[in-house]
């Protein structure tokens, strides 16, 4: 079920709004993506800095058919893509992240220099719980959190698939991490 | 939700763009006295400071890594961590000194990041530490120390450099062009050095490259360089071709795309620098670019000229994104010390050329060395030639004209000349483009592709040989399943094989990997051994697999897996799917691996026979493979490719008819076969079938879905070759051609050109596409290929009547597919270079030939070649005059082409037999053979036999003196060659219409038909032809007493025929010689001329040709007064003609010995025989006959 075709002809039917072909496209991703990361993550890791956006792309390349790629499908793919690579790493976290503590680690970190919550972290379990608390009030902020957060889009690249300004994915980028940063650092003084 | 949510939103954004000690007052007034409103947004705002980097710079999945622990104050070895100063992957750098009193030297320090200390990131983190250590020059960093920590974490210590980025070094001091490209000239010495000791850094960019306060470059960061020594291949450094770290900006095409790296790649690299050193811009703007697009700007498109690049303006984001930097051409110039004016004028020419060479998308095509490059700057800066233009003629010129300016007027012409040539290069390349319309992205969509060389047996039981070739052939098929990569056909394999005298190996050194990758443009190949571990292991075999790079040599995979004979298919797939996995591509699924399972025989018998039998007939032994092949078919009748491959042993043996029952099997049975597997058989049927329509539609298919495989395009202009659609066949080539750099170098698309040229008869394109593929062939030392070329190019030599070329040709290829074990190739060689000598009328030469390739034929069992020689040598005999001898051949060739079936063939030699009948008189065995061969013509559908026939039976009845029914043959046999417009038959059969209408008495009617037939053979430029239709004009001329004339063609035509050494043409010119002469009365001269062509007769026996002389003899004789003589002469015709049924003939003789007896031996009977003449004549249609009979009789009534 994997081959190329079935995704272009997917991502053909994407174009005009088809549903059913989205949640196929979404099934194939997923295992593609899975097992791209999976092997990225067990394996090549320790190779190189694991760019998302590569790991997205590489899907991409691996799924639609070169020849035949429809280009103006692209944006939607890459939204698709980011949502996956959310549940993707989500999944991981939460396998593994038991393990490190287990071992006496750290928690995984989001960032130690992003200064969010000093001396405590934030993992990405509890962003995505965020995320999730986000999307119930505005799903498009959690959205464009998910592209450029997971999906490793930029700017430019999430302002066309949210088919929105650059300007306006700036503004909303500035207040969703200022709601998510909040919302993390409240869940640690929790923890605490 | 939050309440009022939108609210917050907008206030937030709008305080944000306030400076931080206006937004509490801003908040005061827009939320009036909505306190909550106020709060929530000042706890968004406050929550904001501090998020400058939050989610920003760390892609989600680095989350996944175990975090950095503070160094600082750490002591590691003897040194003391000051701070970090950078991290990458796998290693953070920290600066660092020595914990000495009197030695206080910062030093950098760089560690595997803790977490990741896996065996393979240590095996690198020794491998850059080896790299450094094996590196000392001035200009790349130097190594001082290394060890491992306290807690066993590896280091290394290297010189601290202190300095710019070479960018901002030169940008910062102003420096002129010249002296940036002095500096450059130092960084590639760093880069050439390293390239010597075997090691390509990989990630050339301005921030690797410091340049120091005392302005001297230092290479860093080895981290992800590569080491090219061979010893390395037994460790697991392996060379992923998948994602690995680069700054795309500088990554080369191949990087991108994740082949195979080489020195060619840091070529490149350094190529963009010096692009952003000249110009201040980059080849690329990826500025908001996914990848993708990165992609595809890089792979796919050219960039600006440097001179062209400085017009652009750009902004210039710094990587925190805040700082804008505008580049403008004034800037840019302006840091060069130049107007922009200036700043161009110094770029354009040269330098374009020296980094647009640089910056190639294909390796090859790029400086063969980074001193290469460096030696063309200096060139540069000395005002030499640079040699990046050196294909480009007219350069050398301007070049030359710059430095001699008072030699101006005598280098003038030359440039004329020079331009001339160069406007004749532009036009060719202009007219390859319009044929080929898109070869960029043919490339852009190239595959991976791998070829299964086989395995090399280890064990001494020979018995177990056939494991490679099953091996091979079912690894093949589990790499070609999905079609992720390109798999190189086993033929294709097994015929470079022998062209290399390529042995079956465990590994190939990277010097044996060159040609191998030039011959069969595969990335990769997989070899390696097995070895038979005994009856004590209960037949287990141990199997060695070795997946090397073409391109280094590199080993990118090493699997060794177990298993028994009897499961070999497991064996394979678990070998495969390692390698699958190694080479990044995704597992081979569920209807893929019943398309494998499909490919495969049912039992190990049917596999062993299977793999014995491909190997025979790949080795050129179609008998063995035959047998082979029958017997695998018949251990498993219901495996495709057994029987796809039995019917190419058929073909190759001759037996059409039994291979089209094979091939329409295979076909049958190929429902599970993977699509490509499926669809070659399918196209092998059409094959076979010769529907080539069909195949041409299936290769198209195969070739539009894999357009990177070079294989089906090339089987694609050959369906179209045979399938007589050359021009079509000349487009495909011309698509090939732009597939890919080593495309343009495979001499089997010359090859196919040659021959595409040859069917559509442009001999003179033939030869020179046939020219070019020997020598590509010869330059990758494809010997099979060289002979092939030879042959084509012997044939369209030929063709051009350039004979002893085409001699030399045919001669070269023949040895070589002699030392080549290829006999049938040899046999094929032997055939056409027998057709050089039998055109020319050396019949005792070609048929020597012809009858080594016989030989052959014999020995490979090709029953077609088998018969077809026969055939040929019957014909010579025919030629010769050797009816007997002609015969008993053609009923050998006769036999054989009944043993195949080949109806045509039968047919062919049917028709000849017909020939030597006719010639020998027996025309109604004659007609009875053309009957027969005309069936099978018509059988077969072969409309040029059919017509031959029909005319030839014509013929016979023009001779027996039905001439209305020769007519009617005649009339059939030009409608059918009008039909399939055969000039050269029709124009034959022209000459048999003229003929029949001059005894008919239609003297214009003839006379318009021979020129017509005249013109006609004038076009085809066969001058024997047009002689023999210049000697009928000739009879004509005589008819209507033009003897002058008649005369002068005649003997023009004897040349000729002389020339040409055909004999009975020859004879037939003399007596109308003797003829014209007579009525001239110039006895003694058509004496000579009738004892000329009798003693040319003496070695030919066709009736036809000896009973007309006899007459002419006759009446010279009679002229001489010898009238006994004479009527004796004329009598043995009549009566031999009477005997064998030719009327015509017979009435000739009659109405010459009536003249005879005329003149004087018996007037009385003479007038009366001339009577019945003129009556029997008359009643037959004869009227010329008639005619000639009553003016005879007028004449003696006259005297």
């Amino acid at each position: 079920m994997d081959t190329p075709t079935d995704v272009t002809t997917l991502l053909g039917e994407l174009d005009f709004g088809s549903d059913k072909a989205v949640a196929e496209l979404v099934v194939l991703l997923y295992s593609e993506l899975h097992s791209l990361a999976s092997r990225y993550l067990r394996r090549e890791r320790s190779d190189h800095t694991l760019q998302t956006t590569a790991l997205v792309h590489e899907a991409y390349l691996r799924l639609a058919n070169q020849r035949e790629v429809h280009w103006k499908n692209k944006e939607q793919f890459l939204g698709v893509a980011a949502q996956l690579m959310r549940r993707i790493l989500v999944d991981y976290s939460r396998g593994h992240g038991a393990k490190k503590r287990g071992k006496g680690f750290e928690k995984v970190f989001l960032d130690e220099a992003a200064g969010v919550s000093k001396g405590k972290a934030a993992d990405v379990i509890a962003l995505d719980e965020a995320l999730t608390r986000l999307a119930e009030f505005d799903p498009q902020q959690a959205h464009l959190v998910e592209l450029r957060f997971f999906g490793g889009l930029d700017i430019e690249e999430s302002a066309g698939v949210l088919r929105v300004s650059r300007t306006t994915v700036k503004r909303n980028w500035n207040v969703a991490k200022a709601w998510l940063a909040r919302e993390l650092r409240r869940g640690d003084q929790k923890d605490a | 939700m939050p309440e009022k949510w939108d609210q917050v939103k907008e206030l937030f954004t709008l305080a944000l763009e306030r400076d931080p000690e206006e937004r509490s007052d801003f908040l005061r007034q827009a939320c009036a006295d909505d306190d909550s409103l106020r709060s929530e947004v000042e706890s968004l705002l406050s929550s904001f400071d501090g998020t400058a980097t939050f989610l920003e710079d760390c892609p989600a999945a680095d989350l996944l890594s175990a975090p950095s622990r503070a160094m600082a104050g750490r002591r590691i070895g003897a040194y003391r961590i000051i701070r970090e100063i950078g991290h990458g992957g796998m290693a953070v750098v920290y600066l660092g000194e020595r914990d000495d009193q009197n030695y206080r030297k910062q030093v950098a320090i760089k560690m595997v990041k803790p977490g990741i200390d896996t065996e393979q990131v240590l095996q690198r983190f020794r491998n850059e530490r080896q790299t450094l250590a094996a590196l000392d020059h001035s200009n790349i960093v130097k190594l001082l120390d290394g060890g491992s920590s306290e807690d066993g974490s590896p280091y290394l210590v290297m010189e601290h450099v202190e300095g710019l980025p070479i960018d901002q070094y030169c940008d910062v001091h102003k420096l002129p062009i010249d002296d940036r490209l002095r500096l450059f000239r130092e960084v590639c010495s760093a880069v050439q050095y390293a390239h010597e000791k075997l090691v390509i850094h990989r990630d050339l960019k301005p921030a690797n490259i410091l340049i120091t306060k005392s302005g001297v470059p230092r290479l860093l960061d080895f981290g992800i360089a590569k080491l090219l020594n061979p010893e390395c291949f037994q460790t697991p450094l392996v060379t992923r071709t998948d994602w690995r770290p680069m700054t795309p900006e500088y990554a080369s095409p191949e990087q991108i795309r994740g082949h195979s790296v080489t020195t060619a790649t840091d070529i490149y690299s350094l190529g963009v620098l010096l692009f952003e050193l000249l110009t201040g811009h980059r080849p690329y703007r990826f500025a908001g670019q996914s990848l993708l697009e990165i992609e595809r700007l890089v792979c796919d498109t050219d960039p600006e000229k440097p001179s062209a690049v400085i017009n652009r303006k750009e902004e210039r984001v710094s990587h925190d994104g805040e700082a804008r930097t505008a580049i403008t051409p004034e800037s840019v110039s302006d840091l060069r010390g130049l107007q922009p004016a200036e700043l161009q004028r110094r770029l354009r020419g040269d330098l374009d050329t020296i980094v647009m060479k640089a910056l190639r998308k294909e390796p090859e095509r790029r400086y063969g060395s980074v001193e290469e490059f460096s030696r063309d700057i200096e060139r540069y800066l000395t005002g030499m030639p640079v040699k990046a233009r050196k294909s480009t003629i007219t350069y050398r010129g301007g070049r030359f004209l710059h430095r001699h300016k008072e030699s101006l007027a005598a280098a003038l012409v030359v440039l004329c000349l020079v331009l001339a040539i160069a406007s004749w290069e532009v036009h060719q390349l202009s007219r390859q483009n319009a044929i080929a319309p898109e070869p960029k992205n043919a490339q852009l969509q190239a595959r991976r592709s791998v070829a299964v060389l086989g395995f090399k047996n280890l064990s001494d039981r020979s018995d177990t040989k056939w494991v490679s070739a099953a091996l091979s052939e079912m690894l093949a098929t589990e790499l070609a399943a999905g079609e992720k990569l390109r798999t190189v056909p086993g033929e294709t394999v097994a015929r470079m094989k022998i062209d290399l005298g390529l042995p079956d190996t465990a590994s190939l050194a990277p010097e044996a990997l060159a040609p191998v990758r030039k011959n069969l443009g595969s990335d990769f190949v997989v070899v390696g051994s097995y070895f038979d571990l005994g009856k004590d292991s209960g037949g287990q075999l141990r199997l060695d697999v070795r997946l090397q790079d073409t391109a280094n040599g590199e080993t990118a995979a090493a699997v060794s897996e177990t298993s028994t004979e009897a499961q070999l298919l497991d064996l394979v797939s678990r070998v495969g799917r390692k390698l699958r996995e190694d080479l990044g591509v995704a597992e081979v699924s569920q209807v893929e691996s019943v398309g494998i399972r499909a490919a495969i025989p049912s039992n190990p018998v049917a596999m062993r026979l299977y793999s014995e039998g491909l190997a025979k007939l790949r080795t050129f032994d179609a008998l063995a493979a035959r047998d082979l092949l029958t017997q695998a078919v018949s251990s498993d009748p219901a495996y495709p490719l057994a029987h796809a491959e039995l019917a190419k042993a058929w073909m190759a043996l001759g037996y059409d008819a039994i291979a089209l029952q094979e091939a329409k099997k295979a076909l049958e049975l190929s429902g599970k076969l993977s699509r490509e597997d499926h669809s070659l058989v399918e196209a092998g049927y059409y094959e076979v079938n010769k529907d080539w329509d069909k195949a041409i539609e299936v290769y198209r298919a195969l070739s539009n879905s894999s357009p990177d495989d070079i294989e089906y395009g090339l089987a694609l202009a050959n369906a179209q070759i045979q399938g007589e659609r050359g021009s079509d066949a000349l487009k495909s080539i011309a698509r090939l051609r732009g597939l890919s750099v080593e495309a343009k170098e495979d001499p089997r698309i010359d090859l196919a050109e040659a021959e595409a040229d040859r069917s559509l008869s442009d001999n003179k394109a033939a030869v020179l596409a046939a020219d070019l593929a020997v020598r590509k062939a010869g330059s990758l030392n494809a010997k099979l290929l060289v002979a092939r070329a030879r042959v084509f190019q012997c044939r369209a030599l030929a063709g051009l009547g350039q004979s002893k070329q085409a001699t030399a040709d045919c001669e070269e290829s023949r040895r070589i597919f002699h030392e080549a074990g290829d006999l049938a190739g040899e046999s094929k060689a032997l055939h056409d270079l027998a057709e050089v000598p039998f055109n020319q009328g050396d019949l005792e030469q070609a048929k020597t030939l012809y009858e080594q390739a016989l030989t052959l034929a014999r020995q490979t069992g090709d029953k077609k070649a088998l018969s077809r020689e026969l055939g040929n040598i019957g014909a010579i005999y025919a030629q010769q005059g050797d009816f007997a001898a002609g015969l008993k051949t053609y009923r050998q060739a006769l036999e054989a082409a009944r043993d195949i079936d080949d109806k045509h063939a039968m047919a062919v030699v049917i028709g000849n037999t017909g020939d030597i009948l006719h010639a020998e008189g027996r025309l109604g065995d004659a007609l009875a053979e053309y009957k027969d061969a005309l069936v099978l013509a018509r059988e077969v559908g072969h409309k040029s036999s059919e017509a031959i026939d029909v005319q030839d039976m014509g013929d016979v009845l023009a001779d027996q003196g039905d001439l209305n029914g020769a007519m009617q043959m005649y009339q059939q046999a030009v409608n059918i060659q009008r039909e399939i417009d055969d000039k050269f038959y029709y124009s034959i059969s022209l000459m048999s219409i003229g003929r029949l209408k001059r005894q008919k008495g239609d003297d214009e009617g003839a006379r318009k038909i021979y020129q017509e037939a005249f013109s006609l053979r004038r076009q085809l430029g066969d001058k024997g032809l047009e002689a023999e239709a210049q000697v009928a004009l000739g009879e004509l001329d005589c008819d209507s007493g033009q003897a002058a004339e008649a005369e002068t063609l005649a003997r023009a035509a004897i040349q000729e025929f002389r020339a040409e050494r055909e004999p009975d043409p020859e004879i037939q010119s003399e007596a109308l010689l003797s003829r014209s002469l007579l009525q001239q009365g110039k006895l003694e001269d058509a004496q000579k001329a009738i004892a000329r062509a009798l003693t040319l007769s003496k070695k030919s026996s066709d009736v036809t040709i000896r009973l007309p002389l006899a007459i002419q003899n006759a009446y010279t004789q009679a002229a001489a007064k010898d009238l006994p003589d004479a009527e004796r002469l004329a009598r043995n015709v009549a009566v031999e003609a009477h005997k064998l049924g030719f009327a015509r003939i017979e009435l000739e003789a009659s109405l010459a010995i009536g003249e005879i007896q005329l003149q004087g031996t018996n007037p009385t009977l003479g007038r009366k025989r001339l009577e019945e003449t003129e009556k029997t004549a008359r009643s037959g249609g004869f009227e010329l006959i008639a005619r000639k009979a009553s003016a005879a009789q007028q004449a003696s009534n006259r005297s």
